[in-house]
């Protein structure tokens, strides 16, 4: 238990010492954690957004030649947000 | 607490932002932007960001007017936004009004980072119901995207919206509520620990909520400052994205509640209900002049409301139970109404001026007042259900609108009669003779007239000048 616990704070403060440089400015109080947090899932979710718009970008090629052969109406696929 | 005279002019909710102000000047609302914000709104214009925004109806349009309207050496620009006819804040909205309104902040956000700048805050504040629909207002909320930078209002937005959202979703529709408590969002550690387990398993909410709570506890016992760069724009999309599809991934079904299904559960025939809604439209229609504000307390999921709204009337449609409220604002929205918006409230604890000095956040009578009110089937709950004897509830009625359409339900009625299962109807005054000589103190009555096939009375009363 104590391994384990001194082993998650050294990985905590290993992350912390690689984001921190200069504060930031804005007038809400962004949360150093807050900061921290964002860069910890920066390169995976760039990397999900990247494979997102990648597949997208298959999906709208196949239904745009599926339009052009058939003369069907596609659609990109559009979340039901009711925006 | 009487609200500071000195800040009059002043809206008293404008004061966290440097970079400009919202003020009055004989009714009308402006925008006052101050020399530190001169460049991001220079670039806001020039990046055809706000052209954008505005086309598509997501951002509030303004007009600017000579900088000498401005209320300072500060102003470098003064605006005038398009009028917002009823300011509503986040704890008065449903699951899907709150929903929506992150959705909103997030899309502007993408949009905002296309165009080179961001979002320096996510406040919940910043969005406003207008037309049936919800519109960011706060048009210096734009900043120059700095590239590295991760986004200063991540912390904000998991604060006002994911945890509220959340809760909402897991726990209970009425946590929203905990906004006028926490007006400046819910505290994430506070969150993670009431959200049951299985929210771990979602990843949106694991990152963003519960990962997020613990790296904040653990960075508040050092002293550390932030990072300012290092994540890309690609990084900073992909949080935006994974936060967007968090968000639309969160449900909640309106159903179980005791008022969600009132309608359906009513004693009314099909005849009863018809001549009801033609009493109401009749009544409403004998208001002279036409009103332009209609408040329906007690609305219940909007049935009536939409009597008003449907005769171009701004019309409120006020109800306690967050379900009832969420079928009809899904209602508005499957079938546009820019006159109808439906809130929550308690009528036996409206909203109360809130935040900073107590003038931060208007309290429900701050806001104005309607020009008639409807309380159908509304009066056996407060006087039955919450012991407020006619006198007073004719008071506090005569005291939001001149007009009012009320419905008196007699002691007969089933529904009555479930109110008082469990009470003693002895010590109550309920009857239809001290209803009316009690409304008749504070009201002229107009017309009266009996629903059919029900025991219960339609009136019209005009408030009694004084």
């Amino acid at each position: 238990m104590d391994s384990k616990r001194r082993r998650d704070s050294l990985l905590f403060g290993t992350l912390l010492l690689l984001t921190l440089t200069r504060p930031a400015h804005a007038y809400v109080d962004f949360g150093t954690g807050s900061m921290i947090m964002q860069m910890s899932v920066a390169a995976f979710l760039g990397f999900v957004y990247v494979m997102k718009r990648f597949w997208a970008s298959i999906a709208n090629a196949f239904l745009a030649v599926r339009q052009r052969l058939f003369g069907r109406r596609g659609s990109t696929e559009k979340e039901n947000s009711g925006m | 607490m009487a609200c500071d005279p000195r800040l009059a002019s002043r809206v008293a909710s404008s004061f966290r932002d440097p970079s400009g102000f919202v003020f009055k000047d004989q009714g009308v609302l402006y925008r006052q932007v101050n020399r530190c914000y001169e460049e991001a709104f220079r670039v806001l214009d020039e990046s055809g960001l706000y052209n954008s925004l505005v086309s598509e109806g997501l951002l509030i349009p303004h007009v600017q007017v000579p900088v000498e309207n401005g209320m300072d050496d500060q102003a470098v620009a003064v605006l005038r936004p398009e009028p917002i006819s009823f300011i509503s804040y986040p704890y008065e909205w449903c699951f899907s009004q709150l929903r929506d309104a992150a959705l909103l902040t997030l899309d502007i956000q993408l949009r905002s980072l296309d165009h080179g700048m961001s979002l320096k805050d996510a406040s919940a504040y910043n969005v406003q119901f207008h037309e049936g629909r919800p519109v960011f207002i706060d048009t210096l909320s734009f900043d120059i995207y700095r590239e590295g930078r991760p986004w200063v209002g991540y912390r904000q937005f998991c604060e006002h919206f994911l945890a509220p959202l959340a809760l909402m979703s897991f726990v209970d529709p009425l946590a929203s509520r905990m906004m006028s408590v926490y007006i400046d969002g819910i505290p994430l550690t506070m969150a993670s620990k009431m959200l049951p387990g299985r929210t771990r398993a979602n990843l949106g909410l694991l990152i963003h909520l519960h990962l997020h709570a613990k790296t904040q506890s653990r960075v508040a016992k050092t002293v550390a400052s932030a990072p300012q760069s290092g994540m890309s724009k690609t990084a900073l999309k992909g949080l935006i994205d994974n936060l967007r599809s968090t968000v639309a991934g969160l449900r909640y079904s309106p159903t179980g509640t005791v008022w969600a299904d009132y309608i359906d559960e009513t004693n009314y025939t099909s005849e009863a209900q018809k001549h009801k809604e033609q009493l109401v439209s009749e009544f409403i229609d004998g208001i002279n002049p036409k009103p332009e504000v209609v408040w329906d307390l007690g609305a219940n999921t909007g049935v009536y409301s939409r009597i008003a709204s449907s005769k171009e009337i701004r019309t409120i449609a006020w109800d306690k139970d967050p379900a009832a409220v969420e079928k009809s604002y899904l209602a508005t929205r499957a079938a546009p109404d820019p006159f109808l918006l439906p809130l929550i409230q308690d009528l036996t604890n409206p909203s109360p001026s809130l935040g900073w000095a107590g003038c931060e956040r208007d309290s429900l009578a701050g806001r104005g007042r309607a020009d008639a009110v409807m309380a159908l089937a509304l009066v056996h709950h407060l006087a039955i259900g919450n012991n407020v004897p006619f006198g007073d509830i004719a008071a506090y009625f005569s005291s939001l609108g001149e007009w009012l359409v009320v419905e008196f339900v007699p002691k007969e009625d089933t529904q009555v009669q479930r109110l008082l299962h469990s009470r003693d109807l002895d010590y109550l005054c309920y009857d239809q003779d001290t209803f009316e000589q009690d409304f008749s103190e504070r009201f002229d009555l107009v017309r009266k007239e009996p629903i059919r096939e029900t025991s219960r009375v339609l009136y019209l009363y005009r408030g009694r000048r004084t």
